[in-house]
């Protein structure tokens, strides 16, 4: 299966933020997502996610034969960088919530508490109203109804800034452990994570998407040649 | 002092400019002709700057000018005839006690605004600097708009009520007091900073509405009693004032706490990016969290049992006590009809034109638009982030079940009016049309389930918020004001023929709305129940 994007068009007024962004995105991979502030990474997945209508260009899905298929609802999921979760209803409330209407799609559904004790959220938070959580506590809440949903695409924008080290590290984890069968694309400021988690690192520059081959290099080297690249001047 | 002035006014007139500028970008047929970068483009810099320093101007004078106008000519001329006051020692008397009003509640020397928190926190001015280059301009601002609304006061009510106006050299000397004033109640908070920690002004609210209650009392009651301050009084009281100001002034100038005063007293915005964050916030404190088990349901009407539970506060109790409410009123008037003849007959008479009145009564009593609105704050701008929540199943699920809860508790209120006209009816008279019974009370309940859906649908088909809480509908805007105007003519109409035809086609109206609108919703709400980005 591959996530394909062809000559993706966005622009608000008339700041051109995609020009004709392309790329295809293959199973079984995590993709680290780099661009510079305002290079429109989460324009992208908004547009990915069908929040924002594109001006021009398409996106599906291909499967293994080579037939290709619009995106549903069911085949993506996406983290957004600030965590909404519904304020009114506790932890507890909202994976039973989100279980009821997905029941039949979820493949072996269980217990609210089996998936909070998966995301180790504590007993004593499971009562309580999740406007209190914190921020990295509602990115957790956030990045549990994705996992449970298990889409084949899942969108991460700045998914484990929030998070502390122990967190953010049993994220890492999560996320390389469920990224067989899946396309995983993450974006992130933070070179060090892309380079460590990621497999492949694909920038955004210019309103293009691009990929940055690693050809053998060292951390170092790598880094150096995706600043390299994010610098470059790049005309319409 | 004045380097500091002008770098604070250079960062204030920007600050204003471009708050014109975003103001402009954003009207409905503007926003589409200027282009993207308002911010920079010359002449529109220069049109806004022109905007601003009018602004400015105005503000100086025209707020002097309607405040001496309205708040103190006109009442100084024309309440008091016949009470033995003076015209103009009234005037006199009521800008004295409002302006000590004004010291009291409208000194910004230590207000912590955006403007100061960019200058002071962000550009690192000295805050000493800052204020007291601010606070002059500000003091020489209001002197000078009170010289010339004062001097127009009197030219004009020369004319109009010569005995209204006052001596000459009150229009320099009350000015000064109003200025006075406002130093020495900044000197005394000073005062009162450098031993508590703590700035009075804005600490205590209920202290300062009965301050203000009482000296509004002092301003406009004492004058009906002949008690005033006399000009002689009151030329000592500004004498006096000019004398403690000296003290006050040293005091302010010579301070070095206002960096802390400004640190003690946080610009509140800072907490708020937008006031409907605020608003958010404050729906979300309202919040009530049960403990145990408090849904049995599943699914959608498991989400919405708990939201109308935890929002009983705001939904269900308010609803409960209009109920109350208006069944004590129905009690009593049905109590007083069956004692006082003349008042059933009164009640009567009005009671065949009722149906009218209560579309306005009914529009008044719909919940739909708060509640529709605390549904988008507190649940679907999170929820709405998620594309399982934007399956058509689910959101046709859901509108099914709020549509059930705003009926309900709309039909609370409803329901009481519904028995109780037919009942006032009756109580006060009757009337010779039996049909009118039925027809008052099933017009009153359609009506009630004619608002809950019509918030809804609308809310469904046109979601008018934004990620960033803001409602950015101009449609949606329109269409309530819509319904407002035309419940409000509803009211006006002169019902000629009987209640029975009126009622009837009230009925039918709501009957076919509410299929219509039901239908749209069902047929386009998965498409347009999304954000608006």
């Amino acid at each position: 299966m591959k996530l394909v994007i062809s000559d993706l068009k966005k622009s608000f007024d008339k700041t051109e933020v995609l020009r004709g962004a392309s790329f295809t995105f293959e199973q079984g991979r995590i993709y680290g997502l780099l661009g510079r502030n305002g290079a429109g990474k989460t324009t992208l997945f908004n547009c990915l996610n069908e929040d924002l209508r594109t001006d021009g260009g398409s996106f599906s899905l291909e499967d293994d034969a080579g037939q290709r298929r619009p995106l549903t609802c069911d085949d993506i999921g996406y983290v957004l960088s600030t965590p909404v979760v519904p304020e009114f209803l506790t932890a507890r409330e909202f994976i039973k919530f989100f279980l009821d209407i997905n029941r039949g799609r979820i493949a072996f559904p269980k217990e609210p508490d089996v998936y909070l004790d998966y995301m180790q959220i504590d007993e004593s938070d499971r009562g309580k109203l999740l406007k209190d959580f914190s921020h990295g506590m509602k990115n957790k809440m956030q990045l549990l109804v994705n996992f449970i949903a298990d889409p084949p695409v899942l969108l991460l924008d700045e998914p484990l800034t929030s998070l502390d080290v122990v967190m953010a590290d049993e994220m890492k984890n999560l996320l390389r452990r469920r990224k067989e069968g899946h396309i995983t694309i993450l974006s992130t400021h933070i070179m060090e994570l892309a380079l460590d988690l990621c497999d492949e690192i694909v920038i955004l520059h210019g309103g293009m998407l691009a990929p940055v081959v690693r050809d053998q290099l060292a951390d170092e080297q790598y880094k150096d040649r995706i600043i390299a690249a994010l610098k470059e001047e790049r005309h319409a | 002092m004045l380097d500091a002035f002008v770098t604070s006014s250079r960062l204030r007139i920007t600050y204003r400019l471009n708050g014109i500028l975003y103001w402009l970008k954003r009207l409905p047929l503007l926003r589409r002709l200027l282009p993207a970068n308002v911010y920079d483009i010359g002449w529109l810099k220069t049109f806004a700057l022109i905007l601003a320093v009018f602004s400015e101007v105005a503000g100086i004078f025209l707020g002097k000018i309607f405040y001496t106008a309205l708040l103190i000519f006109a009442p100084a001329a024309l309440l008091f005839t016949g009470r033995g006051t003076a015209p103009a020692s009234a005037f006199l008397h009521i800008f004295a006690v409002l302006s000590l009003l004004g010291a009291l509640i409208n000194n910004p020397l230590f207000e912590n605004d955006a403007n100061a928190y960019y200058a002071i926190f962000l550009m690192r001015m000295d805050a000493r600097r800052y204020a007291l280059s601010n606070y002059v301009y500000y003091l020489i601002k209001t002197a000078t708009g009170f010289i010339v609304s004062l001097a127009l006061a009197r030219l004009v009510g020369r004319h109009l009520v010569p005995e209204a106006s006052v001596s000459l050299w009150w229009i320099l000397l009350l000015p000064l007091m109003t200025v006075t004033f406002k130093i020495i109640v900044s000197a005394l908070n000073l005062s009162v900073f450098r031993r508590s920690g703590h700035i009075l002004q804005g600490r205590f609210p209920w202290l300062t509405l009965s301050l203000t209650l009482v000296l509004l009392l002092v301003a406009y009651a004492f004058p009906f009693l002949r008690l005033t301050i006399s000009p002689a009084a009151l030329a000592i009281l500004c004498a006096a004032a000019m004398c403690a100001a000296l003290p006050a002034v040293c005091s302010l100038r010579h301070s070095r706490d206002y960096r802390r005063i400004y640190q003690a007293n946080p610009y509140t915005e800072l907490t708020h990016d937008t006031i409907q964050q605020s608003v958010q916030e404050g729906y979300q404190k309202k919040l009530v969290l049960d403990t145990g088990e408090v849904s049995r349901k599943s699914g959608c009407a498991y989400l919405n049992e708990l939201f109308v539970k935890r929002h009983r506060k705001m939904l269900t109790r308010s609803a409960k006590r209009l109920a109350m409410v208006l069944t004590a009123a129905a009690v009593a008037a049905m109590g007083a009809c069956a004692f006082l003849p003349s008042f059933a007959e009164s009640v009567n008479s009005h009671m065949m034109r009722a149906l009218p009145t209560c579309l306005f009564a009914m529009y008044m009593v719909n919940r739909g638009a708060t509640v529709t609105e605390l549904m988008f704050y507190n649940c679907d701008h999170s929820l709405l982030a998620y594309r399982f929540y934007r399956q058509p199943k689910v959101i046709l699920d859901l509108f099914r079940e709020r549509l059930k809860t705003v009926v309900r508790i709309n039909l609370l209120p409803s329901s009481v009016i519904a028995a109780a006209l037919p009942l006032l009816l009756l109580v006060s008279g009757g009337t010779a049309q039996p049909l009118d019974y039925a027809v008052l009370p099933v017009s009153i309940l359609a009506m009630s389930v004619f608002f809950s859906v019509h918030y809804l649908v609308l809310y469904y088909l046109l979601q008018p918020y934004t990620a960033g809480l803001e409602r950015k509908s101009p449609l949606y805007s329109l269409l309530s004001a819509a319904t407002y105007l035309v419940c409000y003519a509803g009211m006006r109409i002169p019902l000629e023929s009987s209640m029975v035809l009126f009622g009837a086609i009230l009925i039918a109206f709501c009957m076919v709305y509410i299929a219509v609108a039901l239908l749209l919703a069902y047929k386009l709400a998965p498409k347009t129940f999304k954000l608006r980005q």
